[in-house]
Protein backbone atom coordinates (compact mmCIF):
# COMPACT_ATOMS: atom_id res chain seq x y z
CA UNK A 1 0.00 0.00 0.00
CA UNK A 2 1.69 3.63 -0.55
CA UNK A 3 -0.27 6.72 -0.25
CA UNK A 4 0.58 9.85 -3.10
CA UNK A 5 -0.63 13.12 -1.11
CA UNK A 6 -2.17 15.20 -3.08
CA UNK A 7 -2.43 19.02 -2.16
CA UNK A 8 -5.62 20.93 -3.50
CA UNK A 9 -3.58 24.38 -4.01
CA UNK A 10 -0.34 24.64 -5.45
CA UNK A 11 2.28 26.69 -3.75
CA UNK A 12 2.13 29.87 -6.05
CA UNK A 13 -1.78 30.15 -4.62
CA UNK A 14 -0.40 29.47 -1.24
CA UNK A 15 2.43 32.23 -2.07
CA UNK A 16 -0.28 34.69 -2.96
CA UNK A 17 -2.26 34.22 0.54
CA UNK A 18 0.80 35.43 2.36
CA UNK A 19 1.39 38.08 0.06
CA UNK A 20 -2.30 39.19 0.43
CA UNK A 21 -1.78 38.66 3.95
CA UNK A 22 1.71 40.82 4.29
CA UNK A 23 -0.24 43.86 1.89
CA UNK A 24 -2.96 43.66 4.53
CA UNK A 25 -0.47 43.50 7.92
CA UNK A 26 1.27 47.14 5.95
CA UNK A 27 -2.26 48.58 5.46
CA UNK A 28 -3.36 47.79 8.94
CA UNK A 29 -0.06 49.69 10.02
CA UNK A 30 -0.78 52.59 7.90
CA UNK A 31 -4.54 52.60 9.34
CA UNK A 32 -2.87 53.06 12.65
CA UNK A 33 -0.22 55.17 12.09
CA UNK A 34 -2.85 57.85 11.64
CA UNK A 35 -4.26 57.43 15.51
CA UNK A 36 -0.98 58.16 17.14
CA UNK A 37 1.81 60.03 15.06
CA UNK A 38 -0.36 63.57 15.09
CA UNK A 39 -0.71 63.76 19.07
CA UNK A 40 1.00 65.53 20.97
CA UNK A 41 2.59 62.92 24.08
CA UNK A 42 0.14 62.92 27.11
CA UNK A 43 2.02 63.79 30.38
CA UNK A 44 2.18 61.30 32.41
CA UNK A 45 1.09 58.21 31.25
CA UNK A 46 3.98 56.63 30.94
CA UNK A 47 2.61 55.44 34.69
CA UNK A 48 -0.52 53.55 33.23
CA UNK A 49 1.14 50.94 30.48
CA UNK A 50 -0.82 48.15 30.76
CA UNK A 51 1.19 44.76 30.88
CA UNK A 52 4.66 45.86 29.36
CA UNK A 53 5.97 42.71 30.28
CA UNK A 54 4.68 40.89 27.18
CA UNK A 55 5.66 43.88 24.71
CA UNK A 56 8.99 43.12 26.51
CA UNK A 57 9.06 39.30 25.98
CA UNK A 58 8.14 40.27 22.33
CA UNK A 59 10.20 42.75 21.32
CA UNK A 60 12.96 43.49 23.48
CA UNK A 61 13.77 46.55 26.21
CA UNK A 62 15.86 48.62 22.90
CA UNK A 63 12.45 48.45 21.18
CA UNK A 64 10.94 49.37 24.25
CA UNK A 65 12.82 52.27 24.40
CA UNK A 66 12.93 53.23 20.96
CA UNK A 67 8.52 52.97 20.73
CA UNK A 68 8.53 55.57 23.81
CA UNK A 69 10.63 57.85 22.53
CA UNK A 70 8.25 58.09 19.30
CA UNK A 71 10.43 56.98 16.78
CA UNK A 72 8.23 56.82 14.12
CA UNK A 73 9.94 53.60 12.17
CA UNK A 74 10.08 51.72 15.62
CA UNK A 75 6.18 51.98 16.57
CA UNK A 76 5.71 50.83 12.70
CA UNK A 77 7.89 47.82 13.53
CA UNK A 78 6.28 47.06 16.58
CA UNK A 79 2.99 47.25 15.04
CA UNK A 80 3.56 44.56 12.27
CA UNK A 81 5.69 42.98 13.95
CA UNK A 82 2.67 42.16 16.72
CA UNK A 83 0.45 41.20 13.78
CA UNK A 84 3.16 39.01 12.22
CA UNK A 85 3.32 37.57 15.78
CA UNK A 86 -0.49 37.19 15.82
CA UNK A 87 0.05 35.47 12.27
CA UNK A 88 3.04 32.67 13.60
CA UNK A 89 0.77 32.36 16.44
CA UNK A 90 -2.83 31.37 14.99
CA UNK A 91 -0.62 29.27 12.63
CA UNK A 92 1.29 27.47 14.75
CA UNK A 93 -1.21 26.77 16.90
CA UNK A 94 -1.73 23.24 17.37
CA UNK A 95 1.23 20.76 15.56
CA UNK A 96 4.00 22.75 16.65
CA UNK A 97 6.20 20.86 14.86
CA UNK A 98 6.98 18.15 17.77
CA UNK A 99 6.31 14.28 16.93
CA UNK A 100 2.83 13.90 18.18
CA UNK A 101 1.78 17.49 16.98
CA UNK A 102 2.45 16.38 13.58
CA UNK A 103 0.46 12.97 13.80
CA UNK A 104 -1.69 15.02 15.27
CA UNK A 105 -2.02 17.28 11.83
CA UNK A 106 -1.52 14.39 9.57
CA UNK A 107 -4.13 12.67 11.04
CA UNK A 108 -5.94 15.81 11.22
CA UNK A 109 -5.46 16.14 7.25
CA UNK A 110 -7.09 12.75 6.26
CA UNK A 111 -10.06 12.89 8.56
CA UNK A 112 -11.26 16.58 7.92
CA UNK A 113 -10.52 16.55 4.50
CA UNK A 114 -10.79 13.66 2.04
CA UNK A 115 -8.00 15.37 -0.28
CA UNK A 116 -5.43 12.14 -0.01
CA UNK A 117 -5.23 9.96 -2.76
CA UNK A 118 -5.11 6.58 -1.34
CA UNK A 119 -4.75 3.94 -3.13
CA UNK A 120 -3.96 0.26 -2.42
CA UNK A 121 -1.51 -1.92 -4.01
CA UNK A 122 -1.71 -5.76 -3.73
CA UNK B 1 -4.18 19.90 22.48
CA UNK B 2 -7.70 20.96 21.92
CA UNK B 3 -8.36 23.63 18.68
CA UNK B 4 -7.83 26.74 19.81
CA UNK B 5 -10.58 29.74 19.88
CA UNK B 6 -10.82 31.62 17.03
CA UNK B 7 -9.11 35.08 17.54
CA UNK B 8 -11.11 37.53 18.45
CA UNK B 9 -10.01 41.52 16.51
CA UNK B 10 -10.53 43.25 20.65
CA UNK B 11 -7.65 40.83 22.06
CA UNK B 12 -5.70 42.07 18.74
CA UNK B 13 -6.23 45.67 18.92
CA UNK B 14 -5.63 45.42 22.73
CA UNK B 15 -1.96 44.31 21.67
CA UNK B 16 -1.57 47.05 19.27
CA UNK B 17 -3.35 50.10 21.87
CA UNK B 18 -0.61 48.32 24.57
CA UNK B 19 2.27 49.59 22.35
CA UNK B 20 0.78 52.93 21.13
CA UNK B 21 0.17 53.18 25.28
CA UNK B 22 4.55 53.64 25.23
CA UNK B 23 4.43 56.35 22.60
CA UNK B 24 2.18 58.30 25.20
CA UNK B 25 -0.17 59.46 22.64
CA UNK B 26 -3.06 58.52 24.57
CA UNK B 27 -4.51 59.42 28.06
CA UNK B 28 -5.91 55.96 28.87
CA UNK B 29 -6.12 52.39 27.66
CA UNK B 30 -9.92 52.52 26.43
CA UNK B 31 -8.91 55.52 24.20
CA UNK B 32 -5.88 53.63 22.92
CA UNK B 33 -8.24 50.58 22.14
CA UNK B 34 -10.93 52.74 20.63
CA UNK B 35 -9.04 54.76 18.36
CA UNK B 36 -7.47 51.86 16.92
CA UNK B 37 -10.59 49.98 16.73
CA UNK B 38 -12.11 53.22 14.58
CA UNK B 39 -9.21 53.70 12.27
CA UNK B 40 -7.96 49.95 11.90
CA UNK B 41 -10.73 47.41 12.85
CA UNK B 42 -11.44 46.81 9.51
CA UNK B 43 -8.42 46.55 8.57
CA UNK B 44 -7.30 44.05 11.27
CA UNK B 45 -10.76 42.10 10.89
CA UNK B 46 -9.36 41.26 7.18
CA UNK B 47 -5.51 40.27 8.47
CA UNK B 48 -7.66 38.15 11.05
CA UNK B 49 -9.70 36.82 7.77
CA UNK B 50 -6.30 36.38 5.99
CA UNK B 51 -4.73 34.65 8.65
CA UNK B 52 -7.55 31.77 9.08
CA UNK B 53 -7.13 31.25 5.03
CA UNK B 54 -3.37 30.87 5.37
CA UNK B 55 -3.99 28.24 8.29
CA UNK B 56 -6.40 26.32 6.99
CA UNK B 57 -4.58 26.23 3.36
CA UNK B 58 -1.01 24.95 4.63
CA UNK B 59 -2.61 23.08 7.49
CA UNK B 60 -5.55 21.12 5.21
CA UNK B 61 -4.44 22.15 1.85
CA UNK B 62 -1.29 21.45 1.26
CA UNK B 63 -0.17 17.40 2.01
CA UNK B 64 2.49 16.67 0.01
CA UNK B 65 4.79 19.01 2.21
CA UNK B 66 4.77 20.87 5.19
CA UNK B 67 4.83 24.57 5.52
CA UNK B 68 4.66 26.90 7.91
CA UNK B 69 5.09 30.89 8.14
CA UNK B 70 8.66 31.74 8.52
CA UNK B 71 9.62 34.62 10.72
CA UNK B 72 13.05 36.57 12.45
CA UNK B 73 13.12 36.84 16.23
CA UNK B 74 14.96 40.20 17.07
CA UNK B 75 18.41 39.53 17.89
CA UNK B 76 19.62 37.61 15.06
CA UNK B 77 22.44 38.41 13.08
CA UNK B 78 20.98 39.30 9.68
CA UNK B 79 21.93 36.61 6.65
CA UNK B 80 20.99 37.52 2.98
CA UNK B 81 20.56 33.65 1.94
CA UNK B 82 17.23 33.21 4.76
CA UNK B 83 15.90 36.81 4.71
CA UNK B 84 15.69 40.15 3.28
CA UNK B 85 16.52 43.80 4.38
CA UNK B 86 13.62 45.80 3.93
CA UNK B 87 15.98 48.90 3.59
CA UNK B 88 17.91 47.49 1.38
CA UNK B 89 16.12 44.86 -0.99
CA UNK B 90 18.89 44.54 -3.41
CA UNK B 91 20.42 41.85 -1.21
CA UNK B 92 23.80 44.25 -1.05
CA UNK B 93 23.32 44.53 3.08
CA UNK B 94 26.65 43.28 4.82
CA UNK B 95 26.55 40.70 7.06
CA UNK B 96 26.91 39.99 10.62
CA UNK B 97 28.09 42.05 13.58
CA UNK B 98 26.54 43.87 16.04
CA UNK B 99 24.80 46.41 13.98
CA UNK B 100 23.54 44.07 11.79
CA UNK B 101 21.12 42.30 14.41
CA UNK B 102 17.31 41.77 13.42
CA UNK B 103 15.02 44.41 15.08
CA UNK B 104 12.11 42.12 13.93
CA UNK B 105 10.07 40.92 10.80
CA UNK B 106 7.53 43.39 9.04
CA UNK B 107 6.35 40.97 6.46
CA UNK B 108 6.24 37.09 7.15
CA UNK B 109 8.06 34.55 5.11
CA UNK B 110 7.09 30.77 4.38
CA UNK B 111 9.01 27.76 4.84
CA UNK B 112 8.82 24.16 3.46
CA UNK B 113 9.81 21.30 4.29
CA UNK B 114 9.63 18.23 2.86
CA UNK B 115 11.43 15.13 4.66
CA UNK B 116 14.16 16.32 5.74
CA UNK B 117 14.38 18.91 3.50
CA UNK B 118 13.54 23.05 4.20
CA UNK B 119 13.28 25.24 1.11
CA UNK B 120 12.48 29.03 1.90
CA UNK B 121 9.97 29.62 -0.82
CA UNK B 122 9.57 33.78 0.44
CA UNK B 123 12.11 34.98 2.51
CA UNK B 124 10.83 37.29 5.43
CA UNK B 125 11.63 40.74 5.65
CA UNK B 126 13.18 42.54 8.40
CA UNK B 127 14.29 45.61 9.48
CA UNK B 128 18.00 45.87 11.48
CA UNK B 129 18.49 47.30 14.18
CA UNK B 130 21.01 50.33 13.34
CA UNK B 131 17.81 51.07 11.00
CA UNK B 132 16.15 51.85 14.17
CA UNK B 133 17.85 54.79 15.37
CA UNK B 134 16.66 58.01 13.65
CA UNK B 135 19.45 61.13 13.61
CA UNK B 136 19.71 63.44 16.47
CA UNK B 137 16.97 65.61 16.93
CA UNK B 138 13.82 63.80 14.88
CA UNK B 139 12.98 61.25 17.44
CA UNK B 140 10.46 63.47 19.15
CA UNK B 141 7.81 64.08 17.13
Amino acid sequence: MFLTRVDAVSEAEVLGIVENLNTLISSASGAISGTWDQREPVPGTLAEEPDLKKIRDDFGNAMIEQIAARNYVAVTLAIEMALVLFVKRVTSGWGGGDTAGALREIYGKISTKGEWDVRVRQ
Amino acid sequence: MPPQEPPRSEEIIGDLARILMITRSFADFSEAMESVGNCAGIEVKAVIVATLQLDDTIKAKIASSDMSVYIVPPGETFTGETMTDVFNEDGTSEEGGERNSVAGTMEIGLLQRTGNVEKILRKPKVILGRDLVEPEGESER
